[in-house]
């Protein structure tokens, strides 16, 4: 039967089986849920059971569609054009910057969080002018985050290079 | 005092010295984000979020109404120049809007969208100043069962209305549902999904969800199917101007426009796909001669319509949402956080506790309106040098500020983590042909759905039989009914008809 399912379609099972997953993780964790004493019509687990099925039968729909010869079609693409292949390589930059950014943002502070993954999203959509790029993405991280701090009041973590530009222009900000 | 009085007020407030140039600011920040590609007036929203918050409710409410407005603007003017359209509302403006660019009608394509948008919008805030508070009225009987059936219609016409495939829909709909059980049970304080994470007891927060479906999502997605391409913008000869025949083929579009995208908007018919496209066949339909000939090759009809009818259908979303606390679209699910987060709840209550903040929210939507108009029509050459900002940069930019929108409005680094888990089911759903917005319902109504189920049954003390008590909801539950049976039941009746005549 998975023979007759192409390329693609193999992907898009894999995606409905991951769903189909999750919807058993939902049922798990709402039968091992702790419910207080206080006495209620309704229990905790009735709603959460009713999400956890029709996540279940659509998962499960989906993947029939597959069986059919029905797979997706992904979005903005003509259900004539060949299969293409995702390009891994690209998204994992960008998955691995903004990483890296959720990593270092309230360790080494916003500006060299920022312009690293605003480094690593135009890199991996091809500039290759490094220098240049990491002056930009320097300078971008810094206007975003004065303009973001000095004019909005909106807090973003700082470190010793924010300390250091303030010190610079002068202000105590 | 009557509902006039109120709407004086309003403008008055509005219009205090100081308010206006949150107006102005309101409408440049949210053309600039709505012109930048890929960002659809939800996003653009849920970017904005963080800097309204900055500033006194009023003020807020003046600047969230002018970002409204200049996000779908900025939109619209994308999709012409650049046939890249931000959201489903616009896809139709790029049809017919980026042919009459390549044709040299760059100016009176924008000039229409931008006129046709102003006056569907004028309209229809009128009417929504007009039907919000007869609808907030007729809410203050529904009990709590009429509300779990207009939520579960919402879902249902949401779910299956949207996108190529119901069961995708109906998927959508139940991983929004999953996200919105995340935390703890709003009336038990039973602490669900959250695997020992305390950090997401209370939640995962709608904005981080709706930046990061939208923003993420797309960028993710743009970079799986990467190839080494600039695009074409179409340059902008001449001003954003309509001749006098441009203007007699547009006036009527707009007010059709206008005539099928309020109530679409109103009811909830899934966001704005459905009355764009049938202004588009109905413009189509009425077009004679050489017109019609145009249609397909660049039609101002083809853009007056839709671009009215999409506005229209916005201000109309308004109504379920101000009235009943209903978002039926993402854009007005963004909405319903923004005001959330100004601490007004909108739903019937809110129309007699907080009069006041309803009609300066109207007078807004009317000044932030005619401000658009004023601000941009000139101004259009300056937002057209957006759009050469080269690729790889404005992504870069996109996502810095999803990241900045995602962590900003909580500083929390978890919202942050969240934004990425997020992000990648966003690439997973546009990959499978999966709509988003279902979703992004989903997690915004499902804990609601939840809430006005338990009282249903509380009130009823475990008797379900009151689910469908009244003629509310056994109209909808026989509409929707209808909407599941008919379908199926006419492809078997037309398979039967075609079988016998062979």
């Amino acid at each position: 039967m998975l023979s007759k399912v192409s390329q693609a379609g193999k992907g898009e099972l894999a995606f409905a089986g991951s769903l189909f997953l999750i919807s058993l993780v939902v049922y798990w964790d709402t039968q091992r849920l702790l419910i207080p004493d206080n006495n209620v019509a309704v229990s905790p687990r009735t709603f959460p059971y009713i999400v956890a099925t029709v996540l279940l039968l659509a998962s499960i729909g989906v993947a029939l569609q597959v069986f059919r010869g029905r797979a997706a079609t992904p979005e903005g693409v003509e259900p004539s054009e060949p299969f293409q292949r995702a390009d891994f390589k690209t998204m994992g930059i960008i998955v691995g910057s903004i990483g890296l950014h959720v990593f270092l943002l309230e360790r080494t502070g916003y500006i060299i969080s920022a312009a690293i993954s605003f480094w690593g999203v135009a890199y991996a959509f091809g500039v290759r002018r490094m220098l240049r790029l990491g002056l930009i993405a320097f300078i971008f991280a810094t206007v975003v985050y004065y303009s973001f701090t000095s004019f909005l009041d909106i807090q973003l973590p700082k470190w010793i290079i924010e300390d250091f530009i303030s010190g610079i222009g002068g202000s105590n900000g | 005092m009557g509902n006039f009085d109120y709407l004086l007020n309003g403008f008055e407030s509005a219009l205090a010295s100081g308010n206006l140039i949150y107006g102005f600011i309101g409408v440049f920040l949210g053309t600039l984000v709505g012109v930048l590609p890929g960002i659809g007036p939800a996003l653009a929203i849920g970017l904005l979020l963080p800097i309204t918050l900055t500033v006194q409710p009023t003020q807020a409410l003046i600047m969230f109404a002018a970002i409204y407005y200049g996000a779908m603007y900025g939109g619209s003017t994308t999709s012409i120049l650049l046939n890249t359209p931000g959201e489903s509302g616009s896809v139709i403006t790029a049809v017919e809007g980026n042919k009459m660019a390549r044709a040299g009608k760059a100016g009176a394509a924008l000039a229409t969208a931008a006129i046709g948008s102003f006056v569907a919008g004028t309209i229809a805030t009128l009417l929504l100043a007009l039907a919000a508070p007869q609808l907030a009225e007729f809410a203050l009987q529904v009990q709590p069962a009429g509300f779990l059936a207009l939520i579960i219609t919402a879902f249902f016409t949401v779910g299956t209305l949207l996108g190529s495939s119901r069961i995708r829909g109906v998927l959508a709909l139940s991983v929004g549902l999953v996200v919105g059980l995340i935390g703890a049970d709003l009336q038990t304080g039973s602490i669900r999904l959250t695997f020992g994470n305390n950090n997401a007891i209370d939640g995962i927060e709608t904005v981080t969800v709706i930046v990061a479906l939208f923003a993420l999502g797309e960028i993710l997605y743009l970079a799986s199917r990467f190839k080494h391409s600039e695009w074409q913008v179409i340059p902008v000869g001449g001003k954003a101007m309509m001749n006098r025949k441009e203007w007699k083929r547009s006036w009527k579009p707009w007010l059709r426009g206008t005539a099928i995208g309020f109530p679409l908007g109103v009811v909830p018919a899934g966001g704005s796909e459905v009355p764009t496209f049938l202004s588009y066949a109905t413009e189509k339909k009425f077009a004679k001669g050489e017109n019609k000939e145009e249609f397909g090759n660049g039609a101002i009809e083809g853009v007056a319509g839709p671009e009215a009818a999409n506005n229209a259908n916005a201000a109309g979303a308004l109504v379920p949402l101000l009235a009943l606390g209903l978002p039926t679209s993402a854009t007005a699910a963004v909405v319903l956080v923004a005001f959330q987060s100004y601490n007004i709840q909108p739903g019937p209550l809110l129309f007699v506790t907080n009069p006041d903040l309803v009609w300066a929210l109207i007078a807004s939507l009317f000044i932030g309106n005619t401000l658009l108009l004023v601000l941009n029509l000139p101004f259009i050459k300056f937002w057209v040098k957006l759009l050469y900002i080269p690729r790889p940069y404005l992504y870069a930019g996109i996502t810095t500020f999803a990241l900045l929108g995602a962590y900003a409005l909580n500083s929390s680094i978890f919202d942050l983590q969240m934004a990425l888990v997020v992000g990648f089911i966003g690439y997973l759903f546009r990959r499978f042909g999966v709509p988003i917005t279902p979703m992004v319902i989903g997690a915004i109504l499902g804990p609601l759905a939840e809430l006005y189920y338990k009282r249903t049954i509380q009130i009823s003390q475990g008797d379900h039989s009151v689910l469908f008590d009244g003629l509310l909801t056994k109209s909808l539950y026989t509409f929707l009914l209808l909407l599941v049976v008919l379908p199926p039941l006419y492809h078997f009746i037309k398979r039967g008809k075609q079988n016998s005549t062979k």
